[in-house]
């Protein structure tokens, strides 16, 4: 049995020493270190990018909005403020840009819904602990995609990239209550779906 | 009797860690459907975190430095467009204006051997290219303002 996280409201800030590391870098970038920055890229990119994967789908979108979270970063460094961590500064970012991807989406007039499921369903998810087996990671990323975009956000930022309920209250720009609803409903509605996944199987 | 079990919002948040209070706990130890909720929502948040939608792409944090490079030179590219021509008409003014200005005087002096009329003329002369220094001096406050506002997005080494 793996040790759990505690609570949201509880959730202890991030390790000290990832967020000093995170500083030194943040500030050697700011003064024009290329390398500095390309490595709070390196360190963050999973985190940014499974995000990105969530709200988009895993897609070439995907990979390509993340991208440009960081890219926005690097030119915003001037703009950022160090009472966030640096990796929740750049989820807000990278949320941005996945809106401005669904907006055009949206333009051109595609079914979301059935467009993520088909990505979700052709990608291999990537099983990150052996407490999870690949078929079940198959059906959480299946049910993920037929959940409303603000529930898989909610669920990616707390339950994968471990954000406080306040972080994700800055990241979304919504109160803390929001985010609290928005875990609790998209859980449920997790479950729902994982159900159907099951249904669809047998 | 209708048995009241635990609200689901409850069942979560003690899944995720919250302590439960005593009746909370009394009520678990007997109820072996909300103990099943919460381990299935514990089981649920574990999925959650073991799971990515599918690995970061190979060479995602160079693809990063790339762009970041490509927009530098592209905001360059914008810079000298922007900036390069005009300052390149104002040089070329500048350069021009005190030729013809000798040229003139030189006239002037040879035609009148008059130095009243010459100094005179000089000064005729001379006010437009004096004019030019209004523009220039402008055109030096834009280019450093601009320089100001696109610093960020003008990062360099």
């Amino acid at each position: 049995m793996t040790v759990r996280a505690p609570a949201g409201e509880h959730r202890a800030p991030p390790n000290a020493a990832i967020a000093a590391a995170d500083m030194a870098l943040q500030l050697a970038a700011r003064r024009g270190d290329r390398d500095a920055f390309a490595g709070l890229v390196e360190r963050h990119s999973h985190h940014v990018h499974a995000l990105c994967s969530r709200i988009l789908g895993p897609s070439a979108d995907a990979a390509d909005a993340a991208q440009e979270a960081f890219v926005r970063a690097y030119f915003a460094l001037d703009r950022y403020d160090p009472a966030l961590p640096f990796v929740a500064w750049v989820l807000s970012i990278a949320r941005n840009a996945c809106l401005d991807v669904l907006r055009r989406r949206r333009d051109r007039k595609t079914d979301l819904v059935e467009a993520l499921a088909l990505e979700a369903a052709s990608a291999e998810p990537d099983v990150l602990s052996r407490a999870v087996d690949r078929e079940t990671a198959l059906r959480v990323n299946r049910a993920l995609g037929r959940l409303d975009v603000r529930y898989r956000e909610v669920l990616t930022l707390y339950h994968y990239n471990e954000q406080s309920y306040a972080e994700i209250a800055d990241i979304l720009g919504v109160p803390i209550g929001t985010v609290m609803t928005w875990i609790h409903r998209g859980r449920r509605a997790l479950r729902d779906a994982l159900e159907i996944e099951e249904k669809d199987a047998s | 009797m209708t048995t009241v079990h635990l609200r689901d919002e409850r069942l979560q948040r003690i899944a995720d860690g919250d302590a439960a209070d005593a009746p909370e706990r009394g009520h678990l130890d007997d109820c072996s459907d909300c103990r099943a909720e919460v381990d299935a929502y514990r089981a649920l948040g574990e999925a959650l975190a073991a799971v990515r939608p599918t690995a970061t792409p190979e060479g995602f944090t160079a693809t990063v430095m790339a762009r970041i490079g490509a927009r530098e030179r592209s905001v360059r590219r914008q810079l000298v467009v922007l900036l390069g021509v005009p300052v390149a008409a104002m040089v070329a003014l500048g350069a021009i204006a005190p030729g013809a200005i000798l040229l003139n005087l030189w006239d002037g002096v040879r035609s009148a051997f008059d130095v009243g009329r010459a100094a005179a003329r000089v000064i005729d002369l001379a006010s437009p290219f004096v004019a030019t220094l209004g523009p220039v001096l402008a055109l030096f406050w834009a280019v450093v303002a601009a320089l100001l506002v696109l610093r960020p997005a003008w990062r360099m080494r």
